[in-house]
């Protein structure tokens, strides 16, 4: 077999497992009329080519087929080539470091608890996404920013929105209202720099910080933070999802997670990006002419990476295509959920405490947590992500003893 | 004299890149990485070093060269 069989836009599979492993075995670097780009799928060969940043440009985007650059102004993180990106990129890394981010953990456990007793207060079931997950990564960046209290609601609404401003749905008052987040970025920008370089938040480095001699201006922060939002909100709140969707249709590993939620947490979050995490597969062009395990690949040549066919690859995990939450991760290659190479998810520290902490919390406090049986979740569309879309969970309300609110 | 190899701990994220780039200079436990014990005093080492540092995606490891030639860069 020499043509991947992988078609997302003409029908995307719930379980598209087969059909990535029969391109893996048959055909792991190859051309794809269907994606009119080369499709890797194993994954040496996608990590491989990750590895190469010389080699490739991200600036077509790495979210669209673009047949252009975007404009400079627009290239962001991963769609940054260097020394762009590597100017970007050092920003942010303390502000993400695993050292600062083990910092937020109290608040985290907070806010879920919180959420969680919101969720009871309710009713007996819930909308994972909007009710819960959305709700959980908003929240993080609020305080990663240091948004003030009084305007985290509203913080949170916005910048939910740009997800249906991308689904198409642009409406008049949907783009007043990007815009009104767009402002409150600004302002929140503004007040830092007016106020100086007291505090040590991301927005304060990020208005002081020098560029041979430079200064950002206060769009490019805003600019660079709600690309950061971008690139995290969806994904960690699709990989809490997905986690919870593959739980729910593996009850024998539910329940073995249910039996030792403290001793799991880590693995069962692990083995969500390994199975189902929220990248399917992201676009590249090739900058200049190289090669993947052998197949060379021309200078300006359009790559589709498959992270989730790389993931499932027999030769590096066993029961490559089956969820098992006891991985034995500090023994096993990492999975490429966050990426490979200079580009590797800036956020994973932040995504980590996140979905460890929503995970444990609603599976420790909801009796009898599982899927509503009205709920019927679909994939979201399209090659570049994996998401399940309209999860719905039910529980046991009654059962809930008092006293097992959180504080 | 040789060239020292510093991880910051404060950024290191454990991700691996610097121990498989280069495998004899850098360890991994305890979630994050560890240069090896051992001076880099030949070439090839502090070539592997820079590469390391180059491809650490959280800008944690240093290559100090306390030599003051210019042209070992
Ligand atoms: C589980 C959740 C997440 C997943 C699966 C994920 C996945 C990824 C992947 C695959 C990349 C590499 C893209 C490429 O190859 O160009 C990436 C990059 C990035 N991620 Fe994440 N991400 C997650 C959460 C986050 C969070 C919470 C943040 C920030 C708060 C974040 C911020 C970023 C940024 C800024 C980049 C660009 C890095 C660069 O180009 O140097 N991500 N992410």
């Amino acid at each position: 077999m020499t043509t991947p069989l992988f078609d997302p836009y003409n029908a995307k599979l719930d379980e598209p497992w087969e059909q990535l492993a029969a391109d893996r075995q048959g055909c792991p670097v190859a051309y794809s009329p269907h994606l009119d780009a080369v499709q890797i799928s194993s994954y040496q060969g996608v990590k491989e080519f990750l590895a190469q940043h010389q080699d490739y440009t991200g600036t077509y985007s790495t979210l669209w087929p673009r047949t252009e650059p975007l404009p400079v102004d627009e290239q962001v993180f991963s769609s940054a080539d260097q020394p762009r990106h590597t100017r970007q990129r050092k920003l942010f890394v303390r502000a993400l470091s695993a050292s600062r981010i083990a910092t937020m953990r109290p608040f985290s456990e907070k806010l879920v608890n919180q959420l969680v007793d919101d969720i009871i207060e309710a009713g007996d079931t819930f909308a994972l996404g909007p009710d819960f997950a959305m709700k959980v990564t908003a929240g993080h960046v609020a305080e990663l920013l240091d948004i003030p209290e009084a305007d985290r609601e509203r913080f949170a609404y916005l910048s939910g929105l740009f997800e249906r401003s991308t689904a198409g749905t642009g409406d008049d008052e949907l783009i007043a209202q990007m815009d009104e987040w767009h402002r409150q970025l600004a302002d929140v920008v503004a007040e830092r720099r007016a106020a100086g370089e007291v505090d040590d938040d991301l927005i304060t480095k990020l208005c002081f910080a020098e560029e041979d001699g430079d200064r950002l201006t206060e769009l490019e922060v805003a600019a660079l933070i709600r690309a950061m939002i971008r690139a995290g909100n969806t994904t960690t709140a699709a990989t809490i999802i997905n986690t919870v969707h593959a739980l729910e249709s593996h009850p024998e590993q539910k329940a073995r997670y249910i039996g030792d939620i403290d001793g799991l947490t880590t693995s069962l979050v692990q083995e969500g990006l390994r199975y189902d995490g929220p990248v399917l597969g992201l676009w590249r062009r090739c900058s200049r002419d190289t090669s993947v395990a052998g197949h060379p690949l021309p200078a300006g040549q359009r790559v589709f990476t498959v992270t989730a066919a790389a993931n499932h690859d027999p030769a590096v995990y066993d029961r490559a295509d089956e969820f098992v939450v006891d991985r034995d991760w500090r023994n096993l290659p990492g999975h490429l959920s966050f990426g490979h190479g200079i580009h590797h998810c800036i956020g994973m520290n932040l995504a980590f405490l996140e979905c460890e902490v929503a995970l444990s919390t609603l599976y420790r406090r909801l009796p009898g947590l599982r899927l509503d049986e009205e709920s019927t979740p679909v994939q979201a569309p399209g090659p570049v992500v994996r998401g399940w879309i309209g999860v719905r969970m039910r529980y046991d309300r009654d059962v809930l003893a008092t006293g097992t609110k959180g504080d | 004299m040789a060239n020292v190899v510093k991880v910051d701990h404060d950024l290191c994220s454990g991700t691996g890149h610097c121990a498989e780039i280069a495998p004899k200079l850098f360890s991994m436990s305890d979630r994050r990485a560890w240069p090896e014990e051992r001076t880099t005093e030949q070439a090839e080492d502090t070539e592997l070093a820079h590469r390391a540092a180059d491809g650490c995606p959280w800008f944690a490891i240093s290559v100090s060269d306390s030599t003051d030639n210019e042209e070992n860069q």
